[in-house]
C-alpha cells in the first residue's frame, strides 16, 4: 500500500481542485425539471395512500 | 409511512447525487435517468432507512449500484452525443504549466468507473475513505489504492511531473523523467 501523498503535493492539489470543479458543475445547477415533477408525484402517491 | 424529515434530508443530497451520477455516466442525459430510478427505489425503501445512520452513503449505494447492473445488462455501445467519452487531450500542455480544465475533463473520463467514483467521493464531495469504502462495498486499502491508481494516470495522461512547478533546467533529468514516465507513478 502507497502512503497517502502528502497535502502539500502540487500535482495532487491541481488535479483535486480540478476534481471538485467537475463535481461542483453539476452540484450547483438547479435540479431538472423532470426530477421535481417525479418527487411531487411521489409525495402526491404518499398523501392518498 | 414517510417520515418528511427523511423526505427533506434525501431532497438536500440530491445535488451530489447528480453530480456523482455524472462522473459515473459522463453524460448528462444518462446521468438523469439514473438519479430518477435511484430517487423512486430511495422513495419506496425509505422505510427501511434507519434515521440516525448515513443517508448519503445510503443514497449514493443505490445510485451506484443502479449503475452498475445498469451497465451489466448493456449491450449495445452507449451513444457518445456529448462527446465526452472520445474526446482528445491537447497535444501540448498548457504554456503556463497550468492543467487546462478541459484536457483535465477529458483525461478523467478515461479513468475506469471505480477510480472515477473514488476519485469524486474523495478528492470532491467530502466523503472519509470510510464512508467511499461503506458506499462502493470494498475496503477502505481498497479505494486507497483506486484513489492512488486514478490520481497516477490523471498524471501520466496530463504530463504532470513531480516537480514541474521548479524550474527544471538539468536537462539529463529532464530526459531520465521523460524517457521513463511510468516509474513515477
Amino acid at each position: 500500500m502507497l502512503p497517502d501523498p502528502p497535502e502539500d503535493n502540487p500535482i495532487q492539489r491541481q488535479i483535486d481542485e480540478n476534481l471538485k470543479r467537475i463535481f461542483d458543475e453539476t452540484a450547483s445547477e438547479p435540479l431538472p425539471d423532470e426530477l421535481t415533477d417525479l418527487l411531487a408525484r411521489l409525495r402526491d402517491q404518499e398523501t392518498r395512500k | 409511512m414517510t417520515v418528511p424529515t427523511l423526505d427533506a434530508e434525501l431532497v438536500t443530497l440530491l445535488p451530489s447525487l447528480r453530480a456523482f451520477a455524472m462522473s459515473l455516466t459522463r453524460q448528462s442525459a444518462a446521468a438523469d435517468d439514473l438519479v430518477q430510478d435511484t430517487v423512486v427505489k430511495a422513495w419506496s425503501n425509505l422505510d427501511k432507512f434507519e434515521p440516525g445512520t448515513n443517508m448519503r452513503a445510503w443514497l449514493f449505494t443505490i445510485l451506484r449500484n443502479t449503475y452498475y447492473s445498469d451497465r451489466r445488462k448493456k449491450v449495445r455501445e452507449v451513444e457518445d452525443a456529448d462527446g465526452a467519452l472520445t474526446g482528445q487531450l491537447s497535444e501540448k500542455p498548457a504554456h503556463d504549466g497550468r492543467l487546462q480544465f478541459r484536457d483535465f475533463r477529458v483525461a478523467f473520463n478515461q479513468l475506469t468507473d471505480e477510480q472515477r467514483e473514488a476519485l469524486i467521493l474523495v478528492g470532491a464531495s467530502g466523503f472519509s475513505y470510510e464512508e467511499a469504502a461503506e458506499t462502493c462495498g470494498c475496503a477502505v486499502g481498497t479505494i486507497k489504492s483506486r484513489i492512488n491508481r486514478g490520481r497516477a494516470r490523471l498524471a501520466e495522461l496530463l504530463h504532470m511531473e513531480e516537480g514541474e512547478s521548479m524550474d527544471m533546467t538539468d536537462a539529463s533529468t529532464v530526459a531520465v523523467m521523460s524517457a521513463r514516465p511510468t516509474s513515477l507513478a
